[in-house]
């Protein structure tokens, strides 16, 4: 295979675009943050990070942002990710390897419910200041 | 909690960032003898008074974390790369901006191994904020640099998910070559 230039990426993405139809990201009313703090990352934040992105791309949703933020105050229940869909109420995600990823981008981002087991309780606002 | 040479750099990054920079040049030198960082940011800066603080363990500037009593990046860093026969220079100036460097000997045992560069370079690239990070890596006499805007205007948003893919392959692409290189040198 060829080395990949920024040529050929400029050409993915314009593929990509045709097939997805994709949106600017004014557009996207689904947001993702992943705590990538030097906690999150030791406890396998990188990959929840990875497996969230390569999941919502094998699942062709065009209305989520990916983002990422420092520490939210959780270390103990690191990786977290948050989750804000319009209509329900912003929630943090504790604990999520890859498996809860995906659960997270099927039952929450697609279906609309929450996940037992891996919600956490905000941290108190002088944390998260 | 800083396992590799590159929790390193993502933390000083992620410094700079938050001190405001629009613009970021990091360096990562791999010379056979040592494994050179340094980290340049145009960002708020420091004053005298906390640059001579900044090595205490038990100093931290409040702004992030109002309850927090230590600053532990800077000392960690400077114990780890003295103990693996490397050194660290720190010049700043309040307004100006603050360039970090620091090596670590290429055969000490105590150098932490080099870690996931792409995938570090990746979550720097994703981080929000409207500023410029152009990244060189340099293994012997080979070398690639890659530039925050530069990937942006060819994979579009790296906060979208095929844009981040994208970017991802291509940083991955780009380490692969320098191993490569290094195995048919």
């Amino acid at each position: 295979m060829s080395k990949l230039t920024l040529d050929s990426l400029r050409k993915l993405r314009e593929e990509k675009q045709r097939s997805l139809a994709l949106r600017d990201s004014e557009n996207k009313d689904v947001q993702v943050v992943v705590g990538m703090g030097t906690c999150g990352i030791a406890a396998g934040a990188k990959d929840t990070f990875g497996a969230i992105v390569d999941i919502i791309a094998e699942k062709g949703l065009t209305n989520v942002l990916v983002r990422q933020t420092g520490c939210m105050g959780l270390c103990h229940s690191e990786p977290t990710v948050e989750v804000v869909v319009p209509g329900m109420p912003a929630i943090i995600y504790g604990k999520v390897d890859v498996d809860v990823a995906r659960r997270i981008v099927d039952e929450h981002i697609i279906g609309h419910k929450l996940l037992d087991n891996h919600i956490c309780d905000r941290p108190a606002v002088d944390i998260i200041h | 909690m800083h396992a590799t040479i590159c929790d390193f750099i993502a933390d000083t990054v992620q410094n700079s960032i938050e001190a405001g920079a629009s613009r970021i040049e990091v360096s990562l030198v791999e010379d056979g003898a040592e494994v050179q960082v340094s980290v340049k940011d145009n960002g708020k800066g420091m004053s005298p008074d906390v640059l001579s603080r900044v090595w205490d363990p038990f100093y931290t500037e409040s702004g992030k974390h109002s309850k927090r009593k230590v600053g532990l990046g800077l000392p960690l860093l400077r114990q780890t790369a003295e103990a693996s026969g490397g050194n660290v220079s720190l010049e700043s100036k309040s307004g100006s901006g603050t360039w970090l460097k620091y090596s670590f000997a290429a055969d000490n045992i105590d150098t932490p191994p080099l870690g996931d560069v792409a995938g570090t370079l990746l979550s720097l690239m994703n981080y929000p904020g409207s500023f410029e990070l152009e990244f060189l890596h340099r293994r012997m006499q080979r070398a690639y640099t890659v530039s925050r805007l530069e990937l942006e205007s060819a994979a579009g948003s790296l906060q979208d998910a095929v844009g981040i893919v994208l970017v991802r392959d291509y940083l991955r692409e780009q380490e692969k070559e320098l191993e490569n290189n290094e195995r048919t040198a």
